[in-house]
């Protein structure tokens, strides 16, 4: 039956509630049913009445002692759990299903980013059930997962590898953080600052020294470092300084600087752009994206070398 | 700053001047406008700070906005 809907009054709740780990331990069985294809339901949404087989498929797995299922697309190829997507590494490389046929999470997407920031190659394909026997590490994500390591899928087990450890420790830095009841929220907005500095030291000592008071200066007020990502001349010192007063810091850096400016990849975040221009174009969009969104210049611009 | 000139961007943008490092750029800057290459409210386009404090200090109220 289908009911006519555009009339109807649209009435919204919202429900809050704590919530503690999503998954623990997470073992996998295969689902009883397989997600349909674009032209059966509209898969890239929450609301879609997929929710039906998921469920089913997920309280089969529990009866089964899983904490639960795996599910295949319409034609066979690994799609995700019932509700966080897939990811599997294979030889330092992270593979993860096209994301055509299910819906392509938040989560999911910040995970790609954080993997590529740090140099690792993700592949998204068609990825078929026996590629699960050549993976190293398995992870889900999800707003619900997180970052979950799986641990087994039936028979076949796996380890907690770097990759899955590294993603998922970075994972919740990006995440907003929770507001303590009881304590008033700082009014301070969190800037992220683009600093432009020379990648030499220049004549003076002065041009060094106000280097660090802007690094340690950002760190203090919580703000976030965007530069070019070089670990040379004044670059390096703003970026040392933020890092060491325990600040954020983003590094972005074209492939063919990595060697002339010694990316520096114990930064926070690290983005390797292919230009310079791409460079510029990804430190504004960086940058906090307002009126109130500032570029900072210390002694001596990038374009000055 | 011509980004901002030309409003793709609105962000403030602010030079560190140490020791006087950025005043012979002011000066080029001051000349452009003198001759008439740009117009005399493009000096805030950019603000100079003489110290880092300053600096922070632009950045925390969001720097001179263009279209007031």
């Amino acid at each position: 039956m289908g009911v006519s809907a555009p009339q109807s009054r649209i009435n919204v709740a919202i429900a809050v509630w704590e919530w503690g780990a999503y998954y623990s331990d997470l073992r996998l069985t295969w689902a009883p049913y397989r997600r349909p294809s674009p032209e059966t339901a509209p898969v890239h949404s929450k609301a879609a009445g997929l929710y039906m087989i998921c469920t089913i498929s997920k309280h089969a797995a529990e009866a089964k002692g899983f904490g639960d299922a795996l599910m295949l697309d319409y034609e066979g190829y690994l799609a995700e759990t019932t509700g966080a997507n897939l990811f599997l590494v294979i030889d330092g490389e992270l593979h993860t299903p096209t994301p055509d046929r299910f819906l392509n999470g938040l989560t999911r997407r910040t995970a790609i980013d954080l993997a590529r920031g740090r140099g690792v190659n993700v592949v998204e394909r068609r990825i078929p059930p026996e590629d699960l026997k050549i993976a190293q590490e398995i992870f889900v994500t999800g707003t619900a997962a997180e970052l979950t390591p799986v641990r087994a899928v039936d028979d076949l087990n796996f380890q907690v590898g770097p990759i899955t450890r590294q993603l998922g420790r970075r994972l919740p830095r990006h995440y907003p953080r929770p507001h303590r009841p009881g304590r008033p929220r700082r009014r301070v907005t969190a800037l992220s600052v683009c600093v432009f500095c020379g990648a030499r030291y220049g004549a003076r000592e002065s041009y060094a020294a106000a280097a660090i008071e802007l690094g340690r200066g950002l760190a203090s007020r919580g703000w976030r470092l965007v530069y070019g990502g070089g670990d040379v001349g004044l670059m390096g010192t703003v970026a040392d300084a933020t890092l060491s007063s325990g600040g954020e810091v983003l590094g972005i850096i074209p492939a063919r600087l990595l060697e002339r400016e010694v990316g520096k990849r114990e930064v926070d975040q690290f983005e390797v752009t292919e230009t310079m221009a791409e460079r510029k174009e990804r430190m504004i969009a960086a940058s906090t994206p307002s009126s109130s969104c500032p570029a900072a210049s210390a002694p001596s611009t990038s374009c000055s070398r | 700053m011509t980004l901002r000139q030309l409003g793709f961007i609105d962000k403030p943008i602010v030079l560190v001047d140490v020791d006087g490092y950025w005043q012979p750029f002011m000066r080029l800057f001051e000349q452009i406008v003198d001759e008439a290459f740009a117009e005399k409210d493009a000096t805030s386009l950019v603000e100079v700070a003489g110290s880092v404090e300053g600096a922070l200090g632009v950045l925390a109220v969001g720097g001179a906005s263009l279209k007031p």
